[in-house]
């Protein structure tokens, strides 16, 4: 009898040990709602309304239905069309704070200036009471990722969903075909590859330009809206810095970024269609999939849209690659721009924004999130597990997740302080009318250096060199090194030692 | 009522203040009428909806407005309430910043073309519909659409037109070979052609309804008369037919020339007001200060200075609107 | 330039049918150049998002398909990859109801107190030359910079997201119209006719809506469509001042918007749908455009 109650109890210890060592964060978030539940915090039916953009609902609802029917709670998804608009909405919230919704969806660069308004709460406790698996675990996002979606200022503010590091996507059977390789090698003298650096990259550009054939080499980003991102990799790569880490003077108008910014200049000139500049960010998903470019620089989720033969001419021609970058010293420093890229922030006029917390990490979830990215939307893959789950994979394609991975794991942020869009903006209108012949390229970040002293000026510099030098550390860590080594700062304020 | 006696008097002493009251009502019943006919009730109270309506509404909010304007206030540096007076800096500002003068320059030049090749379209249109002929009323639908459909959807309609490989590029490659094709988004003044043409498209159906209905609630008889009296065509829509509808065209021309002012949409979506800020509407510029850099109290005081600019422009081109007895 | 006048004025039979073709054959052309965009538009409407943005550019659809219609009403019910892109958000029979209450709601009382404002302004001169003027400023004022001041207003009022909200806005917004289109066709009739009806015993309340509202309601007619259309299509306050329960057909529209883009497709499927009833309305109206009158009726 003594015996049977020790084996009893030792196994259902043992139970219990592995339930509670192996819950997930949605178990735990599950736990927290029914506790909250409990208490009186929350009711029943009681309704919490998550903002969106139109295109996640897909991926999300079925996870929010089967949330609310687990909880008994009633979530709803509200959407919005117009990227801008939400931003729009949430620093209206900020003004007339109404309480209309408990969570909001957003681009993660815009968290500097929600978490400033007061209309986003911090984080930190809940984060280290339920356990999101943020940075820890097998489960946990890739990094940088988990520092530059999730942060402002040194507190965690969100729970990102989604990876947009930027893919190189190519014509796979052109740059495998023999007699390309021949004639490419013939030609420049050096194997015909996937580039290293951005000069390889330009090099392949010319070769594969073929008017004649309706076919251009590249199509890059150079539009009103997303020009910086066909520019900040090669500033990035070739060591540049938006801001000086000690007196936020902008950095943009040095050597690196005019060349930069050169360099794209003559290819939109030579190897693009002008598309490149007056068409909006969607023209990728034309001109790739319809085999009017060799390649071109875009989120992942035109690697779906490329390989499906329903959608695209090329499918089963589609190669997915890195980012080039440059060499320093011998070594090769790559960077990838991840631009945009939503994560879940909590309403601080919500009606119980624990619980609204509770409801983003369960989407958070690793299993749950999975489930969620699988479907077509904008989310992309983010966790570590991710990139193992079959069905993900198999839904962007076996090849993409590796990539996207690197990818990722090379990738730095969007400008993420207070007046980031401000930032942004006149950077972009201005590498716009550069590429459009309006303005010299020096110009062009000549005039963008004043504008930003006179934002940084506004918004009050002392804040702002603070802000910075936390997000130079959220860079990752090779371009950080890259910095040091090149003398833009000591190792401290890099946060390497 | 003529009293009865005295012998009557007590108990119909009730029924006279009865009856007293009862004419006072009827009294005041059947003046009622009268009193509202009288000029001075019946044309306040015609005027009363309208002002209660937009004192109600719009008093308010524009207070608050001008408060902004004076104070330096950005969501991001906390509640509106709290924010610092800053007295005329923002206006300050404004005076200084090229961005706003471009903006405003290239309004005024869309503005004028559009609105001034929309009028002659209008009126030639509904003079070529006047007179009633086969299938009118669907002709007229037909002119009448474009005015109908959400504006986003002219916005990215003519967008698509217009991309460097969209159909009026293929058009124009068809005429004249691939050296006829324009890269409209590429350049200012392509690019706000482009957006003239849509402009256009949009709204001529306005000035078009305007002239037409005008045309329509003209009396004939000053027409015939002129006709038996041996006038040609020209004479009488010169003399005759213009001068009758001149104040509603004058209307008309006012409030489009207000509207397209104002022009956003068909410039957000097909450039977004680029490349650079090369063809940023006044509208455009507003729209990015305040919702895209968050700068309330800046955007509060361009907005300011522009109604005070268009009022006073307004107020000397409506001057005959204003004086004209019917 | 297309300034003709008709041939009305042509004594011989000969040129006067000769003009008569010459303008059938103007209205065609006319007609026919304004119309493209909207055939364009109805184009993409049937086509598959691989088409929207295709060149050459081709009018009747490679393959064309029901489903940006079919994916406005049942998101779930196309099928495929670009059909699985499509389903972004809730049907669009909501937003249809609520503009179908609050635009013409808005619209009725716009015109209404318009009207009767602009016979006091145009017959009495009341506001003086200030008042009319006053209220055409609300025209002149760009909308975003009001915004969020009228957003503070209204929640104090707790009148956002809600239908009364949308159509007091609507209504206000649009007074200036109503007052400025109407007062002109209000003074386009001639003085004395009201004149005679006062001197012939009417009160004044008699001869605006008996004497008066019968000869404008050409103008009236073409006042309420044109603020009908406008607050059909407005976007930006519908955005901003609802979240969920009211929102609208333009803003419905702005969520056609996903990974890959704007989908033309659906939007252009919204568009023309929701042009419908602008065209119906449109067409009813006609009839009251164009009655002219005589003196000859009048005179007793």
């Amino acid at each position: 009898m003594m015996r049977k109650i020790v084996v009893v109890s030792l196994v259902l210890g043992f139970i219990g040990f592995i339930v509670c060592a192996q819950s997930t964060p949605a178990e735990r978030a599950l736990a927290g709602l029914s506790s909250l539940m409990e208490k009186g915090v929350i009711k029943p039916g009681q309704t919490f309304k998550i903002m969106i953009h139109s295109g996640q609902r897909n991926q999300l609802a079925p996870a929010v239905e089967e949330l609310s029917k687990l909880t008994g709670l009633n979530i709803q998804l509200v959407v919005i069309g117009n990227e801008p608009d939400i931003y729009v909405k949430v620093m209206n919230e900020a003004v007339v704070r109404t309480g209309e919704y408990d969570i909001f969806l957003t681009f993660c660069n815009w968290i500097g200036d929600m978490a400033e308004a007061g209309v986003i709460v911090p984080l930190d406790e809940w984060i280290a009471k339920y356990d999101p698996e943020i940075d820890h675990g097998p489960n946990r996002y890739v990094s940088p990722l988990d520092k530059f979606t999730t942060q402002y200022g040194g507190h965690y503010y969100a729970l990102g969903m989604d990876n947009d590091a930027l893919v190189l996507f190519y014509r796979k059977d052109l740059m495998e075909d023999p007699s390309e390789q021949a004639a490419f090698e013939a030609r420049y003298g050096r194997p015909l590859k996937l580039p290293e650096t951005w000069e390889e990259f330009d090099l392949i550009t010319e070769f594969f330009d073929r008017p004649e054939q309706g076919m251009r080499g590249a199509h890059l980003y150079a539009e009103r809206v997303f020009a910086y991102t066909s520019w900040a990799p090669r500033f990035i790569a070739k060591g540049g810095i938006y801001f000086d880490p000690y007196t936020m003077d902008p950095m943009i108008n040095s050597p690196e970024g005019v060349a930069a910014l050169e360099e794209i200049i003559f290819l939109v000139r030579n190897h693009m269609f002008p598309e490149a500049y007056t068409a909006d960010w969607s023209a990728a998903y034309t001109l790739f999939p319809e085999g009017k470019v060799f390649w071109t620089i875009a989120w992942a989720s035109l690697g779906h849209w490329a390989s499906d033969p329903e959608t695209s001419k090329i499918a089963g021609k589609v190669g997915f690659a890195q980012l080039p970058g440059e060499y320093h010293d011998g070594v090769l420093y790559r960077a990838t721009p991840h631009v945009v890229g939503w994560s879940f922030s909590i309403c601080r006029y919500g009606k119980a924004p624990e619980a609204a917390y509770l409801i983003a990490q369960y989407l958070n979830d690793p299993t749950v999130s999975a489930a969620a990215i699988t479907r077509t939307g904008t989310l992309d893959p983010f966790r570590l597990n991710h990139f193992q789950d079959e069905k993900l994979l198999a839904a962007y394609g076996p090849e993409l997740g590796p990539v996207l991975m690197l990818n990722a794991e090379q990738s730095f942020p969007d400008i993420s302080l207070r007046g980031a869009n401000e930032y942004l903006d006149v950077l972009n209108l201005n590498l716009q009318a550069a590429v459009a012949g309006q303005i010299s390229a020096k110009e062009a970040l000549d005039r963008v250096a004043i504008a930003w002293q006179e934002i940084t000026d506004r918004l009050g510099r002392g804040r702002q060199i603070e802000a910075w030098q936390q997000e130079i550390k959220r860079y990752p860590k090779h371009i950080r090194e890259l910095w040091v080594k090149l003398g833009k700062m000591d190792p401290h304020t890099a946060g390497l030692e | 009522m003529g009293t009865r006696g005295g012998a009557l008097k007590a108990p119909s002493s009730q029924k006279l203040r009865g009856e007293e009251i009862m004419r006072k009502l009827v009294m005041i019943f059947k003046g009622f009428p009268q009193f509202l006919s009288h000029e001075k009730v019946f044309k306040n109270l015609l005027v009363l909806p309208m002002q209660l309506l937009l004192n109600f509404l719009l008093m308010p909010p524009f207070a608050i407005v001008i408060y902004l304007a004076f104070v330096n206030w950005q969501p991001i540096f906390g509640g509106w309430t709290e924010a610092p007076f800053v007295g005329v800096s923002n206006f300050i500002r404004l005076f200084s910043e090229a961005r706003f003068y471009e903006a405003l320059g290239r309004t005024l030049v869309i503005a004028i073309v559009a609105v001034a090749l929309e009028f002659l379209l209008g009126l030639g249109l509904a003079v070529l519909f006047s007179r009633p002929f086969l299938g009118r009323r669907i002709c007229t639908s037909v002119i009448l659409y474009p005015m109908m459909l959400p504006w986003v959807v002219v916005g990215f309609t003519f967008y698509l037109l217009f991309l460097d490989h969209g159909p009026v590029n293929y058009v124009l490659s068809s005429l004249f070979g691939p050296a006829g094709m324009i890269s409209w988004f590429r350049n200012p003044v392509p690019a706000i052609t482009a957006i003239i043409i849509g402009d256009i498209w949009q709204w001529t159906p306005f000035m078009f309804l305007i002239f037409y209905s005008a045309l329509g609630a003209l009396p004939k008889d000053p027409k015939e008369a002129a006709m038996t009296l041996g006038a040609n065509a020209w004479q009488i829509f010169r003399y005759i037919t213009f001068p009758m509808i001149k104040p509603v065209a004058y209307v008309g021309l006012v409030i489009r020339a207000l509207e397209c002012f104002k022009i956003f949409d068909l410039v957000y979506i097909m450039t977004g007001g680029g490349p650079g800020v090369s063809t940023e509407t006044l509208s455009l510029y507003i729209y990015r200060v305040a919702f895209k850099y968050g700068q309330l109290s800046y955007a509060a005081a361009v907005a300011i200075i522009v109604l005070l600019g268009i009022a006073l422009v307004t107020r000397i081109a409506v001057r005959p609107l204003l004086k004209e007895a019917a | 330039m297309k300034r003709k006048d008709i041939a009305v004025m042509a004594r011989s039979p000969v040129i006067s049918v000769a003009l008569r073709i010459l303008h059938r054959f103007t209205v065609l052309l006319v007609v026919g150049i304004f119309i493209i965009p909207a055939v364009w538009l109805l184009s993409i409407s049937f086509k598959p998002p691989t088409e929207w943005q295709v060149f050459p550019p081709n009018l009747i659809p490679r393959s064309p398909t029901l489903d940006n219609y079919i994916v406005l009403f049942k998101p779930e019910a196309p099928k495929g990859t670009a059909a699985a892109m499509l389903r972004v958000t809730e049907p669009v029979t909501k937003s249809f109801l609520n503009s179908i209450i609050v635009v013409p709601a808005a619209t009725a009382i716009s015109v209404t107190v318009g009207f009767l404002a602009a016979y006091a302004v145009a017959r009495f001169r009341i506001g003086g030359a200030f008042m009319p003027f006053f209220v055409l400023t609300t025209r002149m004022f760009p909308p975003v910079a009001f915004a969020v001041p009228l957003l503070v207003y209204y929640r104090w009022l707790r009148l956002i997201d809600t239908p009364i909200g949308l159509i007091l806005i609507y209504a206000g917004f649009t007074l200036a119209f109503s007052l400025w289109m109407t007062k002109g066709f209000i003074e386009g009739v001639p003085r004395h006719i009201e004149e005679a009806a006062i001197l012939d015993g009417a009160s004044p309340w008699r001869v605006l809506f008996t004497i008066t509202l019968p000869i404008v309601k050409g103008g009236l007619a073409a006042t309420m469509l044109f603020v009908f259309i406008l607050n059909w299509t407005e976007f930006l306050y519908a955005l901003i001042f609802t979240s969920t329960k009211t929102i609208t057909v333009p803003v419905q529209l702005s969520h056609y918007v996903g990974a890959v883009g704007r989908f033309y497709g659906p939007q252009a499927a919204l568009g023309v749908i929701a042009s419908i009833p602008v065209v119906i309305l449109g067409y009813m109206i006609q009839r009251y455009l164009v009655t002219g009158f005589t003196f000859g009726l009048i005179r007793r």
